[in-house]
């Protein structure tokens, strides 16, 4: 009888461990899963973004037209750094890049006066090399 | 209240309570398995995505400030064409399975018109043997 009891409690060590090993493993997988369709379906629209953008220069053949979608996407890259979460180190070639369109922005100022928050991003975002 | 307390001992002790501890025990440590794997990979993960994208933001600026420096237009017009290349080859390399959205659709739609009716220019040209595959993305519909 005492056996049997112990045989009891030894069943359902197996099964908790089993469904805890599971349960990790399915937590791991369905966060990997919505991860890898969030990224790829960003990267999907930046590719469809691109095509749209590249046949639209192409047709236009304009070094302002491609002046204009270059400034932008400077400004979009330097955005995007400004909203980065958490410390990261800058190569030398990251801190160089970042500093010549630093330059560049400063030599180049808007004509007419820009949306103040979008300036105080970038202004943010060029500091993303300036940490630890 | 002794009444009550001997009531529920007694409960407690019966053989088959056992069953409902180990229950309880079961799901509470298929609740925090789940959790742990998720953060676990997430831990792992996020550092990755947040390195590459980045990168990818770094590699964006100095293109572009390559391309307001030189003040080049066939410079300009190289770099329009190898971004459409990388495009064109990401998006023929997908397995299929995606669907697409009108905006998604219509910009390919759009660029095949425009490979069609410019078929000398030179990314047309170039981009050849990527074309026909990179605007099959879309043939599933949203």
């Amino acid at each position: 009888m005492l056996k049997r009891r112990w045989n009891v409690h030894l069943v359902w060590m197996a099964i908790v461990l089993a469904g805890g090993m599971s349960s990790f493993y399915l937590g791991a997988y369905a966060v990997g899963f919505t991860l890898t369709q969030l990224a790829w379906q960003n990267h999907r629209s930046d590719h469809f973004g691109n095509i749209k953008a590249a046949i639209r220069l192409l047709t236009q053949n304009d070094l302002t037209a491609y002046h204009r979608f270059s400034e932008w996407q400077l400004r979009d890259g330097v955005d995007h750094l400004a909203v980065q979460y958490g410390e990261w180190r800058c190569s030398d070639t990251q801190s160089r890049t970042l500093s010549r369109a630093r330059v560049w922005w400063k030599d180049h100022p808007a004509p007419a006066p820009r949306y103040a928050p979008f300036d105080r991003m970038i202004e943010k975002g060029w500091s993303a090399c300036s940490g630890p | 209240m002794r009444n009550l307390i001997s009531t529920l001992m007694r409960a407690v002790r019966r053989p088959w309570m056992i069953h409902v501890w180990w229950s309880i025990a079961l799901v509470v440590t298929c609740v925090t398995g789940a959790q742990l794997g998720a953060r676990t990979l997430n831990w792992g993960v996020s550092p990755l995505v947040w390195q590459g994208e980045r990168g990818a933001q770094f590699a964006r600026i100095s293109s572009s400030l390559a391309e307001l420096e030189r003040n080049d237009i066939a410079f300009s017009e190289g770099l329009a064409i190898s971004r459409l290349r990388t495009a064109l080859i990401a998006l023929a390399s997908e397995d299929g399975g995606w669907l697409c959205g009108d905006y998604e659709s219509k910009a390919l739609e759009n660029a095949k018109t425009w490979f069609d009716t410019h078929p000398d220019h030179h990314a047309t040209r170039e981009l050849q043997p990527f074309i026909p595959d990179g605007l099959r993305a879309c043939e599933k519909r949203m």
